[in-house]
């Protein structure tokens, strides 16, 4: 990437909030100058806080943020060359629209142009690239009046100069709002979420307005949004985020065509997920049925290999009775007005399907997909994997918790003794407390309850995606912050707290160090 | 990409300095409020020639004759005040109802007027009261009770209007007209909404006349001839005769009286919590 | 008859309900007239003592009661400088001005910065801080009052203007921060980082847009703190310059006098010109808010 293009660029970037949480963990991300970046994700994916790190409300836990090519990572938001604009406006009450909209314009020093700086010779001062250098003076009040004027053309609301902040709508409020971030002339506005408290045809239109003011102006826009409509209509460039970690960096077509993984498909647009198995000859395997693959993805995946298979609705084409690749049946349809949205069972799987034509419910169709609209992406992991160690009595001490598991299988000639202890044919004891160990825990391994005294492995359900026939649900905990990935066939709630119930064989462990 | 991994390490937060602007307001509150009461107990039970730790103080207030007196004083000061609070409420009950009813009162300048004496003097319109009073034939050397109540609630009487008429102008007028609608007659709807409805101004209503009335003594020293005495005054003659360590015996009384009232208004808050 | 009778029956109903509808209005307003009367007994009562004291102004009867025909006496010797009584009364008045004024602003000081301190600890400190701030609004006065003296008496200070204005700061500061405190909580965090972020230093951001937003609750907090100070009497008494000059407030000079026999008759004066005061205040804040309602 060309280093003279980018404007800011995050480095390594964590942040962890009390010691326990990490909002956002090794962040890396050039930005170019001009451009307009949205950071799209859940709430608690991290946007916000990679923003406040931006703008310089929070700092780094580690990591850099370069500005320019300088590090600005602990430098006071009030000396860095970028404004906000708010979620909830945060306009000074007690101040008028003129004086809201002037607020950082007395703080603003610029060159006197009438006092060249002179060295003790009595020469004149130049920087390195050979530019006079100027005594620093204020604005004048006239510099001021003029720019604020300028600013409230550009939001639309000229003559509100002395209106009161209570007497305006939201959307007035949150033009203010823009205004008196870029009267600075910043090299970069933030903006957080800045349309969430309007309401729909509102929201439409200052889309289209600040894509517009971003023309105009030509400067930076980082934008932080949950509404993925709204990335894909206003951005150059989609950041998605989950779990404080970037998901995928693409242009809005980018995000929606390819999308890298199966989180990114589900968040953007609508989509069908099934896991499918890499087969001979470029195909798939899902559904039960065989699909011929996109060629451009030839090669990329082991035989066999387990697979996410993502299929946009707009993608499924509709036919008769085996006419398609599999058959199935449509349990639902809905009028969209341009189009019917079907819902159809492939066995026990679930696809979305869209179509001018009309079919009756509860009739058997068939579906095809054509090859380059059958998105492949690998597994990000299939098990869970943690760093364990082994306890006295044998078993695996492991994000927290205790469990059994078949030990003998670690250490064959080996036998439990009567205490529980390992012993060998000659009787010799084997110490393995404290042995280092990797321990693994296969998705469909763990089982979800409700009942708090199921288990003694508790956690919350902080995402959740649907593959076909059934769900990935990733669970968190707090006190160990370990993350659980089960794959169930009920349907949960994001938030939910609930216990893990380890499957009896379903832990793995191998011994580290290749012992 | 040449990322120098050069890492900038810090706390990861930006320095909160707001917090430390309570820090002269901590010291204030060391120096000035609490290290004065731990001092009011160290007093209480120390020897005021030698310092050395002693209950002599307290035998002079509990033994004997004394305690008689004691007993006595503490009994007046909790009657005025139940008095004071109940009279008060009764007062104040319907003239908050009135004037938080925008059928009968839609201008808050009358509940101003009722605030407004607060900004007189309190001694001077003690004063006034008994010359009065006297005016009238109430002598307060003849009648010091009569005397007494009329002179705390006349000066107590706003701090029970206000949170009964701050919590009836926020009585929910759609269940009131619930009740009336369900056959209640006005009789009915008044004891059995209106009045559950309350609660919580009556009892801060009673708060705000119970503490202070309590410790008070300036109203009934006047108006009763210096013969209802209560703990305040005698802490005050404790002061007078520079009896600190027996002074801080009546202070640790108080305390406990106060602590007690706490208390009791918790319980009614918490109990009125619960029924919610 | 049969039907004029039939076309009438509806006609005499509403008739009887129109007539049991003015008797409910009649009803009503009967009750209003008493509920108001009552009320305006009930004032009558609360304001007899001050209107006893502003007649008594214009005679100069050492008893009230006693009416000794109208004059002026009262108001010409308080303005009378060589006039012993008026001249104890402008000292005391001036006593309890200032002691108000600079034990008020102080609070106000001190107790804004406090507030707004505790509301960025943690949450325990917070606690404490709370349960302290409480204290004084809970405890009796007249223990407050003791404790102070008993601690200037511990560190072998005497009571003097300090150990006044310390008393009046314990009295008044607990209730600037509660008047701050909600103000702080309504406040939306963001409006400190968009100041900072505009370009404010952090003190900047603090007395250009914090304190400007929590102006209304500073000021009620003022304002009860001036209400408190000039009305007491216990702390006062307690706390005021035991050497040198014999130091009086209004409150302990009026009681000093009463504990002595009769008061000067120069507090029914000095009281009513204090009462249209107040009065005047009061109107006028009045008229100034209904102004500014309507405007809006």
């Amino acid at each position: 990437m060309n280093a003279e293009n980018t404007i800011i660029s995050l480095k390594n970037v964590c942040k962890v909030f009390d010691k326990s949480f990490t909002a956002v963990d090794d962040f890396n991300l050039d930005i170019k100058r001009g451009e307009f970046v949205t950071f799209l994700g859940p709430s608690g994916c991290g946007k916000t806080t990679t923003l406040r790190m931006i703008a310089g409300f929070d700092m780094p836990t580690s990591g850099q943020i370069l500005l320019n090519g300088q590090d600005i990572s602990l430098i006071p938001p009030y000396k860095r060359p970028i404004n906000t604009v708010f979620q909830r406006y945060a306009l000074f009450t007690h101040l008028n629209i003129y004086k809201n909209i002037a607020f950082g314009l007395q703080y603003k020093r610029v060159d006197d142009l009438t006092k060249p700086l002179k060295n003790k010779e009595g020469k004149l001062m130049l920087d390195e690239n050979g530019n006079q250098l100027y005594e620093k003076r204020k604005l004048t009040k006239e510099e001021i009046r003029a720019k604020v004027k300028y600013a409230l053309n550009l939001v639309d609301l000229e003559g509100f100069e002395k209106r009161a902040v209570s007497t305006l709508s939201g959307g007035q409020q949150q033009r203010i709002a823009i205004a008196r971030a870029i009267v600075n002339e910043p090299e970069i506005l933030l903006l957080d979420e800045p349309l969430g408290a309007l309401d729909l045809k509102m929201r439409k239109e200052m889309q289209l307005e600040l894509k517009a003011m971003h023309k105009k102006l030509g400067i930076t826009f980082i934008y932080v949004t949950h509404d993925q409509e709204e990335a894909l209509t206003m951005s150059d460039t989609i950041v998605v985020m989950s779990d404080g970690e970037i998901q995928q960096v693409g242009t809005p077509k980018e995000i929606y065509d390819e999308p890298k993984n199966a989180f990114v498909a589900d968040f953007i647009g609508e989509s069908s997920i099934f896991t499918g198995t890499v087969q001979k000859g470029n195909k798939i395997k899902f559904l039960g049925a065989s699909f011929d693959s996109d060629p451009a993805d030839e090669g990329k995946f082991a035989l066999n290999e387990k697979v996410d298979v993502v299929i946009r609705p707009e993608d499924v084409i509709i036919s008769a009775k085996d006419k398609g690749t599999v058959n199935a049946k449509i349990v639902s349809k809905i009028f969209k007005g341009m189009h019917y949205e079907y819902i159809t069972m492939i066995g026990k799987n679930e696809m979305i399907a869209q179509s001018t034509k009309n079919f009756e419910e509860d009739s058997i169709v068939g579906l095809s997909v054509d090859p380059e609209n059958i998105q492949i992406m690998k597994k990000p992991f299939t098990s869970n994997y943690y760093d364990g160690h082994l306890t006295k009595h044998c078993h695996v001490s492991f994000a927290g918790i205790h469990a059994s598991f078949d030990v003998l299988k670690l250490f064959p000639g080996y036998h439990l003794s009567e205490e529980g202890t390992l012993i060998n044919d000659k009787d010799e004891e084997r110490d393995v407390e404290g042995l280092q160990v990797s321990v693994e825990v296969g998705f469909d391994d763990l089982e979800l309850s409700d009942d708090p005294n199921a288990s003694d492995l508790h956690g919350e359900i902080i995402n959740m995606i649907y593959l076909g026939d059934h769900y990935e649900v990733t669970v968190w905990n707090q006190d160990v912050d370990e993350e659980f990935i089960v794959n169930t066939p009920d349907l949960w709630n994001i938030g939910d707290n609930v216990s893990l119930i380890i499957k009896e064989g379903g832990v793995e462990v191998k011994l580290k160090g290749g012992r | 990409m040449e990322a120098t991994k050069t890492l900038s390490r810090n706390k990861g937060k930006v320095r909160e300095t707001r917090k430390w602007l309570c820090m002269p307001y901590g010291i204030f509150l060391i120096l000035f409020i609490i290290l004065p009461i731990l001092l009011i107990f160290y007093y209480a039970f120390s020897d005021p020639t030698t310092g050395l730790i002693t209950l002599k103080n307290f035998k002079s207030v509990f033994e004997g004759d004394s305690s008689v007196t004691t007993f006595k004083v503490i009994g007046q000061s909790l009657g005025v005040a139940a008095l004071t609070t109940v009279i008060c409420i009764l007062i104040a009950y319907p003239i908050a109802y009135i004037l938080a009813n925008s059928k009968w009162n839609k201008n808050v300048v009358l509940v101003y007027l009722f605030l407004l004496p607060m900004w007189i003097n309190f001694v001077i319109r003690t004063v006034a009261t008994k010359q009065l009073l006297i005016f009238f034939g109430l002598d307060p050397a003849m009648h010091p009770w009569v005397c007494s109540i009329i002179g705390m609630v006349y000066n107590y009487l706003p701090f029970a209007i206000l949170p009964l008429y701050n919590t009836m102008l926020k009585l929910d007028k759609s269940q009131i007209e619930a009740a009336a609608d369900l056959g209640a007659s006005p009789v009915q709807v008044f004891i059995k909404t209106i009045v559950p409805m309350t609660v919580p101004g009556i009892v801060s209503a009673a708060t705000m006349t119970f503490m202070p009335t309590m410790s008070s003594y300036v109203i009934t020293d006047a108006l009763s001839g210096r013969t209802i005495k209560l703990i305040g005054g005698q802490i005050e003659h404790q002061f007078l005769h520079s009896q600190l360590n027996v002074g801080s015996v009546y202070a640790i009384i108080m305390l406990a009286l106060i602590g007690l009232s706490v208390v009791f208004e918790n319980f009614f808050s918490e109990k009125k919590k619960g029924a919610r | 008859m049969e039907k004029e009778l039939v076309m009438n029956a509806p006609n005499m109903e509403m008739e009887e309900t129109n007539r049991s509808l003015q008797r409910k209005e009649k009803r009503e307003k009967a009750k209003k007239a008493v509920a108001l009367t009552f009320v305006w007994i009930m004032l009558l009562v609360m304001y007899l003592p001050i209107m006893y004291l502003i007649l008594y102004s214009f005679t100069d009867a050492n008893v009230i009661g006693k009416w000794q025909g109208f004059n002026l006496d009262c108001y010409s010797t308080l303005f009378n400088p060589k006039n012993a009584y008026a001249q104890q009364i402008w000292e005391a008045a001036w006593n309890t001005l200032w002691v108000a004024i600079v034990a008020s602003t102080l609070s106000t000081v001190l107790g804004t910065a406090g507030a707004i301190g505790m509301h960025f600890l943690g949450k325990k400190f917070k606690a404490v801080f709370n349960f302290a701030n409480e204290i004084p609004i809970v405890n009796a006065e007249i223990v407050m009052a003791l404790s102070l003296v008993i601690l200037f008496a511990w560190l072998k200070l005497p009571t003097s203007a300090f150990s006044l204005i310390i008393g009046h700061m314990v009295l008044t500061i607990p209730f600037v921060v509660i008047n701050v405190q909600p103000k702080l909580e309504q406040m939306d965090p963001s409006l400190y980082e968009a100041a900072m972020d505009l370009g404010a230093s952090r003190s900047g951001a603090l007395f250009k847009v914090m304190i400007p937003d929590l102006l209304p609750g500073i000021f009620s907090g003022f304002m009860i703190s001036m209400t408190l100070s000039l009305d007491d009497f216990v702390i006062t008494e307690f706390t005021k310059p035991s050497e040198g000059t014999d130091f009086q407030t209004i409150s302990t000079y009026v009681q000093g006098t009463l504990a002595k026999g009769a008061i000067p008759i120069q507090i029914r004066s000095f009281t009513t010109i204090i009462f249209v005061l107040i009065v005047a205040v009061m109107v006028g804040y009045t008229i100034v808010n209904n102004r500014k309602a309507k405007k809006i």
